[in-house]
């Protein structure tokens, strides 16, 4: 089919385009290691910015051990799972977590405990505390099994041995933030529609479409191998980046699928948007400020939507941050779901779509 | 056989009548001039013929196709060389041929091949890395020529394709021209307002001028609707006044001039022969030093039909 052959030679030239590759890969680059360099000064876990509170049932003593998770603040309660449920309903707590009566009693018997949690909705926050909950069991379980063992004769020795060898591996897996860099990622992606609205405009300038438009092809084709040629491009070239920083920098890839879905959702977003400019715009400069303004106009109503650093915005602003499709992309990876954001995705592509296609030999007389 | 055919083409844009009621064929094989000044509608003909642009009335068909109805079959016919430069400038030549073969359905081995053959033809295969921002005007004109010839089309149209290149670029296009309609029977639709390059390249013709058909046929018709005659100048030695009527008296001589050691002649095209000529000067012991027919020059039919210049 000729639409694959011609998606390939727009790939072939885009990579060959040292414009296109730097906007394209070497900004998302840029980007990671740009978080990481801001966020790599500490060796540490980044503190959780959620608010926990811990019920402690257990009738040994390990049950504490845990509460050194860092948290933005800490409940501890004892034998008190109403209050915590409490809180948890007035909202004055993300996650509640209850430490189980025979918490010490199974650690001591090399077994895992199971920490029970409740939350009010599915949410990416609180994975790097139950990592680190996670961890901190491991560490239990491993020092009272070597002690008994007789293999080191005290816990302190374990972190002799942890501080030489293990100390990196540590640092590995928890600095970054992948869900920051994934949203900077979709931003950038978005971003680039001014890019993609620019090379369309040039090549309407450059009669290339008119030329394109004179050959055996339908328009949809040529227009549609262009589209489908960036939408690869994109979402390759932005999923290789993530892949190198999780090699390089270290962070952890949880729910690669979704990532997928929502950097796809982005660039067809993208891509839908300059179809649009263009159509409105002839002026390849204009088209691409009024692209990049749209792009970062959407990103900041999608913030002020989603709360927690611009909480003092008006109420309309926030319901219209909501009409965004980065809202929902990153309420998507926030709360690792697909359902219904996707779909909602999907209806305000579908919207643009149809606001910005048009025939090629419009576009071209025009 | 006519494979292309232009049926009463009627073009407006606003109330603007850019196209009045043009029609014309072309034959398989030929080489057809469209001929007429900046803005007669040259480019728009084109735009129509190649299913660009839509007409307001009239009908084109390619290779037996309707332009309109059944496009992409009409499109397979041809390869379109545009007036202006379509070319991705940011990538070498080689990748610019790959990406307009591969909209022309070549792919894979075949793809390579045409491109090799395209290079070849327009003389780039030394040059087929480097990016085209780099090339010169020539260069690129002759790119522009590749990109439509790699299907090897039965129909090669050529929208004013020399316009600004270099003489070395321009002997290359007509060595082209005439080579792929000599070996591969091309069909070529040669549009231009540069009147000797149609007179070198073309055998038949069809001249406009602000939408409307000025003229149309084979070379030499159109020339013979301005005149039937030609001008023959002699210049030789021992010119008598008996010289001179007895060469009136020949067939086809309309008017006779002596001026110095120069004779005039005003003959009929149809009728003069140049042996009776030749017959008279030998027995009058004259010496020929030159001898040269001048026919109506394109040009100078488009003056007498329009009364303007073509590059006015």
């Amino acid at each position: 089919m000729n639409l694959i052959q011609l998606i390939y030679v727009n790939i072939k030239r885009m990579l060959k385009d040292p414009l296109k590759l730097g906007l394209m890969l070497i900004m998302p680059v840029a980007v990671i290691f740009f978080v990481n360099f801001i966020d790599g000064g500490s060796n540490g876990p980044s503190p959780s910015t959620i608010d926990v509170a811990f019920n402690i049932e257990d009738s040994g003593n390990l049950g504490m051990e845990i509460l050194g998770a860092q948290t933005k603040s800490q409940w501890i309660l004892e034998n008190d799972i109403d209050m915590a449920l409490e809180l948890l309903e007035r909202n004055e707590v993300a996650i509640v977590y209850n430490i189980p009566k025979d918490f010490t009693k199974k650690i001591n018997n090399y077994q895992k405990p199971i920490i029970e949690s409740y939350k009010r909705e599915e949410g990416n926050a609180v994975i790097p505390l139950e990592m680190e909950i996670n961890n901190k069991i491991n560490e239990l379980i491993k020092e009272k099994l070597l002690v008994d063992k007789g293999v080191i004769s005290s816990k302190d020795d374990l972190y002799v041995l942890k501080a030489s060898t293990l100390f990196e591996r540590h640092r590995k897996t928890t600095t970054g933030d992948l869900h920051t860099v994934t949203m900077l990622l979709i931003y950038f992606i978005i971003l680039g529609a001014s890019t993609i609205g620019t090379e369309l405009i040039e090549f309407k300038k450059k009669n290339i479409i008119s030329r394109a438009v004179t050959t055996p092809n339908k328009t949809a084709t040529i227009l549609g191998s262009i589209a489908l040629s960036l939408l690869i491009f994109q979402v390759a070239s932005n999923l290789i980046v993530l892949l190198l920083g999780q090699k390089f920098i270290g962070y952890n890839i949880i729910n690669l699928h979704i990532i997928v879905v929502n950097l796809i959702l982005s660039s067809l977003f993208s891509i839908t948007l300059s179809l649009a400019m263009t159509r409105i715009f002839n002026n390849e400069s204009i088209g691409s400020l009024i692209t990049a303004l749209v792009a970062m106009l959407t990103l900041f109503l999608s913030m002020f939507a989603y709360g927690g650093i611009y909480d003092n915005a008006p109420q309309f602003i926030k319901n219209l941050g909501k009409f965004t499709p980065q809202y929902w992309i990153f309420d998507s990876l926030e709360k690792s779901i697909l359902f219904p954001n996707t779909f909602i995705v999907l209806l305000m592509i579908l919207a643009l779509f149809t606001a910005g296609s048009y025939k090629l030999k419009d576009f071209v007389r025009k | 056989m006519n494979i292309i055919e232009v049926k009463n083409v009627s073009k407006k844009f606003d109330d603007k009548i850019v196209l009045d009621n043009i029609s014309f064929t072309v034959e398989e094989g030929d080489i057809f001039g469209l001929i007429g000044p900046n803005g007669a509608g040259k480019s728009t003909l084109i735009n129509i013929m190649t299913g660009l642009l839509d007409a307001n009335n009239g009908k084109v068909t390619i290779g037996g196709y309707d332009i309109k109805k059944e496009t992409l079959k009409a499109k397979e016919f041809f390869g379109l060389v545009p007036q202006e430069l379509a070319l991705i400038e940011t990538v070498s030549a080689y990748d610019n041929l790959e990406f307009f073969g591969s909209l022309y359905g070549l792919k894979g081995k075949l793809l390579k091949e045409k491109i090799s053959y395209a290079l070849d033809v327009t003389g780039l295969n030394e040059k087929k890395k480097e990016k085209v921002k780099k090339f010169s005007g020539g260069m690129k004109r002759r790119l522009n020529l590749a990109a439509a010839i790699m299907h090897q089309p039965k129909i090669l149209i050529l929208d004013e394709p020399t316009v600004g290149i270099d003489p070395h670029s321009r002997n290359h296009i007509f060595e082209f021209i005439k080579g792929i309609n000599r070996d591969h029977n091309t069909t070529v639709i040669y549009t231009s307002h540069y009147m000797e390059e149609v007179e070198y390249l073309c055998n038949n013709l069809f001249i406009i001028d602000e939408g409307k058909e000025i003229a149309y046929g084979s070379k030499k018709n159109v020339k013979s609707m301005i005149s039937n005659n030609n001008k023959v100048n002699l210049k030789i030695e021992n010119i008598t006044n008996e010289l001179i009527d007895k060469i009136k008296s020949i067939d086809g001589v309309i008017d006779c001039e002596n001026s110095h050691d120069e004779i005039k002649l005003l003959v009929e095209d149809y009728n003069f022969k140049l042996e009776p000529l030749l017959k008279i000067l030998e027995n009058n012991h004259s010496t020929i030093r030159s001898i040269n027919v001048e026919e109506p020059n394109l040009e100078e039919v488009f003056l007498a039909l329009t009364g303007k210049k073509l590059r006015d």
